[in-house]
């Protein structure tokens, strides 16, 4: 196991923000921390790199304890939401910096930021200072002198979030290759669920600093194992029914269940809805909201659930219209 | 109308000692140049000039003046920083600490020179303490620190008060730059002190500059110090000029001025090198066009 997080504490002052988490992420791993705002995922990674110290618990990294390592000794590299490229320093001086602080040669260090710069797409910038580039360039040059410093992990603190949407696709298919080319165990904090589900092995979910479930992308959309975690992904629909006989019956709704009998709400996603008109869930159109590459239809059924439903191309209905829509449950979530 | 009204009463008290500042200057550079009707002079001249540059006191005034303004500034912006730095990596840059350092800089000078004469002087705390130790025979084996030609105890009395200022105009600004950039550097392998020099250093040198600057022009035109911790010979310029400025003969005068009108081009002179020197440091460090 390349990172090994045991029952970490940690916070600020007297602010607990980390309780009793656990982790663990693979060598070569694309690891995506996601959780709202103050679900203590910056907290956790500047954990890990040694910014905020560790109340208790331990971090391994390649087996080696490291959670009181000093920052420059640890081995992993942070790159920051806001870069924090040196201003006084070139851009090859910026990427060429830990290979001054490791004691590489000038010429060699040079070299080597050279390389790198090519390798993010900006060969040719190596004059100049952070301050003449754009942000999208700036990320592109913090990426480099992470890359310089050959991390046993590297760290993204929402690196993207700053950027305009064309550019953040294109950082992330640029981290996504230089990932697999480097074979760089990676870490991300986010808080944008695409990005997350699109770009990682797997993606560890955290609410009010406590690790809620880890898993694929597919398993943590799909298979929400609590309703925080089901409706941080969004545009869930609960509709309330039974379990009798490994059987839940809604309106509407028959399905396998593996839980004891009991009243259950099963989780929907308006994929498994099917506006065909062949189906006996009935719905009506309340409101049609065209949006270019698709448009959005909000339908409430008889028993007052709302569904929220991007249809791609022109769309047929009016608001008023009856729809004898189909569900299809495939994995049915269930919650008490 | 009303905003511009606002904004002319705003900037009153900043006009009224920009006008009084002025006239002082108008007047040292008129007298100094021999023109005071009120005197019966009336001829404009440079002889006041030449005079003041031939008197081989004067010019040993100008050098200590410089000597005590370099040394203060230099050792209060070294330790300041320091001292800055140490309270910054101990988390200590907020809450009580900024207040006790802000004391000193709250004591007049002339106070400062009384304690630097009770704690420092021939029969001074550390003098009896050492007596009373054993470790000196008699309060006259403790080294002379006070009014001596080389203005030990001017300097260490500036310093008493300006290293703790330097702490209090650089912290907040170093202490941004070390949460953020210092962070960045220890992030990519540099040790604290290394990241210190390589990043948080560079990037506070304009403050620092203007720190230095705050300092050292003031050591070089202050009065209290040098006269009461200083040696009878030579005298500071500013003790020297106050000294001429004071005598009887009102026809000395010019003479006063000029080494008044002196201080004031030395002044100039040196604040033109520090804005050279910022203009070309911020190029360096700023890079945007």
């Amino acid at each position: 196991m390349k990172l090994k997080i045991e029952h970490l504490f940690s916070g600020y002052d007297s602010d607990v923000v980390l309780k009793d988490l656990s982790l663990e992420a693979a060598e070569g791993e694309f690891l995506s921390l996601l959780g709202p705002s103050g679900c203590g995922k910056s907290t956790l990674m500047k954990t890990i790199a040694g910014i905020v110290p560790a109340s208790s618990g331990r971090i391994l990294l390649d087996g080696q304890d490291i959670t009181n390592l000093p920052i420059h000794k640890r081995g992993t590299v942070v790159v920051f939401q806001d870069m924090r490229l040196f201003p006084h320093k070139s851009v090859a001086e910026n990427v060429a910096f830990p290979l001054k602080m490791q004691g590489v040669p000038k010429q060699e260090r040079l070299k080597t930021a050279e390389t790198l710069l090519e390798k993010v797409r900006m060969a040719g910038f190596g004059s100049r200072k952070p301050g003449e580039l754009s942000g999208g360039q700036q990320q592109r040059i913090a990426l480099a002198r992470a890359l310089a410093a050959q991390p046993k992990l590297l760290l993204l603190d929402e690196p993207f979030s700053a950027l305009d949407e064309n550019l953040r696709e294109d950082m992330r298919h640029l981290v996504l290759q230089l990932q697999k080319e480097f074979s760089m165990t990676v870490i991300l904090v986010t808080h944008d669920r695409e990005e997350a589900l699109s770009m990682s092995d797997r993606v560890a979910l955290l609410f009010d600093g406590k690790l809620s479930q880890i898993g694929t992308p597919r398993e943590v959309y799909e298979q929400p194992e609590t309703k925080q975690v089901a409706d941080y992904f969004g545009n869930c629909v609960y509709i309330p029914g039974h379990v009798e006989n490994g059987v839940f019956t809604a309106t509407g709704i028959r399905c396998c269940a593996s839980v004891p009998d009991g009243a259950y709400r099963i989780m929907l996603r308006p994929d498994c809805l099917d506006l065909n008109q062949t189906g006996t869930y009935v719905l009506q159109v309340e409101e049609i909201s065209f949006r270019g590459t698709d448009s959005l239809i909000c339908l409430r059924s008889q028993d007052g659930t709302l569904w929220k439903k991007s249809c791609a191309g022109p769309v047929a209905l009016q608001i008023g219209d009856i729809v004898n829509a189909r569900l299809t449950v495939t994995n049915p979530v269930l919650f008490p | 109308m009303k905003n511009k009204t606002h904004i002319f009463l705003l900037l009153l008290p900043f006009l009224g000692i920009s006008a009084m500042m002025c006239v002082s200057v108008w007047n040292v550079a008129v007298q100094s140049l021999g023109y005071i009707p009120a005197f019966g002079l009336t001829n404009l001249t440079l002889e006041y000039y030449k005079e003041v540059f031939r008197n081989p006191d004067f010019l040993s005034s100008v050098l200590v003046s410089l000597r005590i303004a370099l040394w203060s500034a230099v050792f209060a912006c070294i330790l300041g920083v320091a001292l800055s730095m140490a309270l910054i990596k101990t988390q200590k840059a907020r809450g009580a600490t900024l207040y006790a350092i802000r004391l000193p800089i709250l004591v007049p000078h002339a106070v400062v020179a009384v304690f630097v004469v009770q704690i420092l002087g021939q029969t001074g705390l550390i003098a009896r303490l050492g007596y009373a130790l054993g470790l000196l025979e008699d309060y006259t084996e403790f080294p002379q620190l006070l009014y001596t030609p080389s203005y030990f105890g001017t300097v260490l009395a500036y310093l008493w008060k300006e290293i703790p200022f330097v702490a209090y105009f650089v912290l907040a600004f170093m202490s941004g730059i070390s949460d953020t950039l210092g962070e960045a550097a220890e992030n990519l392998g540099a040790s604290p002190i290394r990241g210190f020099f390589e990043v948080t250093l560079p990037l506070s040198l304009n403050v620092i500059a203007k720190a230095f600057l705050i300092i050292f022009i003031f050591a070089f035109g202050g009065y209290e110090l040098p006269l009461l911790l200083g040696s009878t010979l030579p005298k500071a310029l500013s003790v020297q000029t106050y000294l001429s400025y004071m005598n009887p003969d009102l026809l000395q005068r010019p003479l006063a001025m000029a080494m008044n009108g002196t201080m004031l081009l030395l002044s100039a002179a040196i604040s033109f090198a520090y804005a050279l020197a910022i203009i070309g440091l911020n190029r360096k460090i700023g890079g945007a066009k």
